[in-house]
């Protein structure tokens, strides 16, 4: 049933304070030169992520290649076939759509804070997200850097050992579903044990993801048993997410096609490999690195609040 | 079999979880970067009230527990079960005493309760919030009490004992609320 509750969820008082993060924002980036885009928001293809859902809609009465379209679950797609064209430096503010994520720091749409740089390297991208943030906050914060390893170890947790995942959850007072992977298993236990004390002091950027994990970042090319992807955490609350970008266009679609097959196992619908972005690779992406921010979540930090809803002006249950 | 979907989750979803039906009374989604999200979700056992957390992996199926809540009005017991009736159908209905627990001491007859229904069988029963019920048995009031001093414990005809102002009388008929067993007033 669709209620009649027309209030927004965020305050007069956030609404301005959010206005006034955006154009701090857009002036972080318009000062290093870095040019401001906006990305079709709905696409003929998805993302076959197995993790993430997209929100399907129907294209036939517009003018698309195909009748049965999705909401971006992000604008990278898009915006690296700007990068392949010759764009040069670009970023992104824009909503992205992920079906079924809702909760104090979910919200099937959200907004998207993604850029690309040409030429840096993992390290040189994380201190520029270090930069913007420290910005916005008014005052340098605390940065650690450590690897992905690093952070179980920190906690003494050997993170292919599943006796020891189950008992550090155990500790948690956390239950573990029946029939898990190693992999989810991981999942469960750094979203539970490793990560609520990651950022506790100010940033913390968690780096080189097992290869398995890469998403779209390319390995390392020093040990090709990690990727050069990293994430962002603040106060515990998993921030952003960054890749030194996978360029190779035959790798990128195995990638997609094991994505694929993965779903296949999990029972979730097919989705369409997006050949224009393979095409885009395939005429030569230039070498870069790319980070999304969630920026809502942003926003609630640097505006102490403890809810996605305190910081955007409807949310899934009153839009 | 029905079944939900965790995407599905909402306060108030019954789900069979452990052989018990188990209403949802909280839910959070758990979700790294880039990996598999889970469902933490708080739910309250209709049979016993405890609460407890549970984690389900999204995009899962848990079996919907056949649960229904529907107000049917109470006319006796027996001794071992309390007999209700739906005012629609006329069709009547048991519960023991486990179902009834503290609403016994709450409701007279014709009173209208919410029974709650488990595969069929009656799994709990909620007296009225809000009742009116005579006193049977309480200490005289002293000469001179008002109503702003203290209080003393009264029984009433359904077997409830609560504090009531110093000035209730044996007879007088009070308006209590069940849930937090407070007087609320004169009726």
């Amino acid at each position: 049933m669709v209620g009649r509750n027309w209030q927004p969820s965020i305050s007069a008082e956030n609404l301005r304070k959010r206005a006034q993060l955006l154009s701090a924002t857009r002036a972080f980036f318009s000062a290093r030169d870095v040019c401001e885009v906006q990305t079709p928001i709905v696409a003929t293809a998805g993302n076959p992520d197995v993790h993430i859902d997209s929100i399907e809609v129907n294209l036939s009465a517009g003018a698309y290649d195909t009748e049965r379209g999705y909401l971006n679950t992000s604008p990278e797609f898009c915006m690296k076939r700007l990068l392949a064209a010759g764009s040069g430096d670009i970023y992104q503010l824009c909503s992205a759509f992920r079906a079924g994520e809702a909760g104090c720091w979910h919200n099937p749409e959200f907004t998207i804070l993604e850029w690309y740089r040409l030429g840096f390297s993992m390290q040189q991208l994380m201190d520029e997200v270090a930069a913007l943030v420290s910005q916005l906050y008014g005052a340098e914060l605390p940065l650690r850097f450590i690897t992905w390893a690093e952070a179980w170890t920190h906690k003494g947790i050997n993170p292919n050992d599943e006796t020891a995942l189950n008992q550090s959850l155990g500790a948690m007072q956390i239950d573990v579903p029946a029939g898990l992977s190693l992999s989810e298993l991981q999942d469960l236990a750094f979203s539970f044990v490793v990560q609520p004390d990651l950022g506790e002091q100010g940033l913390c950027f968690v780096y080189h993801y097992p290869a398995e994990q890469a998403s779209l970042a390319r390995l390392s090319p020093d040990d090709d048993s990690v990727a050069e992807r990293f994430e962002l955490f603040w106060q515990g609350v998993e921030l952003a997410n960054g890749f030194v970008e996978l360029v190779n266009a035959q790798e990128q679609r195995q990638r997609f096609q094991a994505d694929n097959q993965q779903r296949l196992a999990a029972a979730k619908p097919q989705v369409r490999e997006d050949e224009r972005f393979l095409a885009a690779l395939e005429a030569g992406l230039p070498e870069c690195a790319g980070v999304a921010v969630g920026f809502d979540r942003l926003v609630a930090l640097l505006l102490e609040q403890a809810r996605l809803e305190d910081v955007i002006t409807f949310n899934a249950s009153r839009s | 079999m029905a079944t939900y979907s965790t995407n599905q989750f909402k306060n108030g979803l019954k789900l069979l979880v452990d052989g018990d039906p188990q209403s949802i009374v909280g839910n959070e989604i758990v979700k790294p970067g880039k990996g598999q999200a889970f469902n933490r979700v708080k739910l309250r056992n209709l049979k016993t009230g405890r609460v407890v957390e549970r984690t389900f992996k999204s995009g899962e199926s848990v079996e919907a527990a056949d649960v229904h809540v529907t107000d049917l009005q109470y006319l006796y017991n027996d001794g071992d079960t309390w007999y209700f009736m739906d005012n629609s159908t006329f069709e009547q209905h048991g519960a023991d005493s486990t179902a009834m627990a503290d609403a016994v001491m709450w409701i007279k007859e014709q009173d209208e309760c919410t029974v709650t229904f488990f595969n069929g069988a009656i799994l709990s029963v909620d007296a009225p919030t809000q009742t009116v019920l005579k006193v049977t048995e309480t200490d005289p009031g002293m000469k001179g009490d008002t109503a702003q001093g203290g209080s003393k414990p009264a029984t009433l005809e359904s077997g409830a004992v609560i504090n009531v102002p110093l000035f209730i009388e044996i007879g007088n008929e009070i308006k209590v609320n069940t849930e937090t067993k407070e007087y609320l007033g004169r009726a």
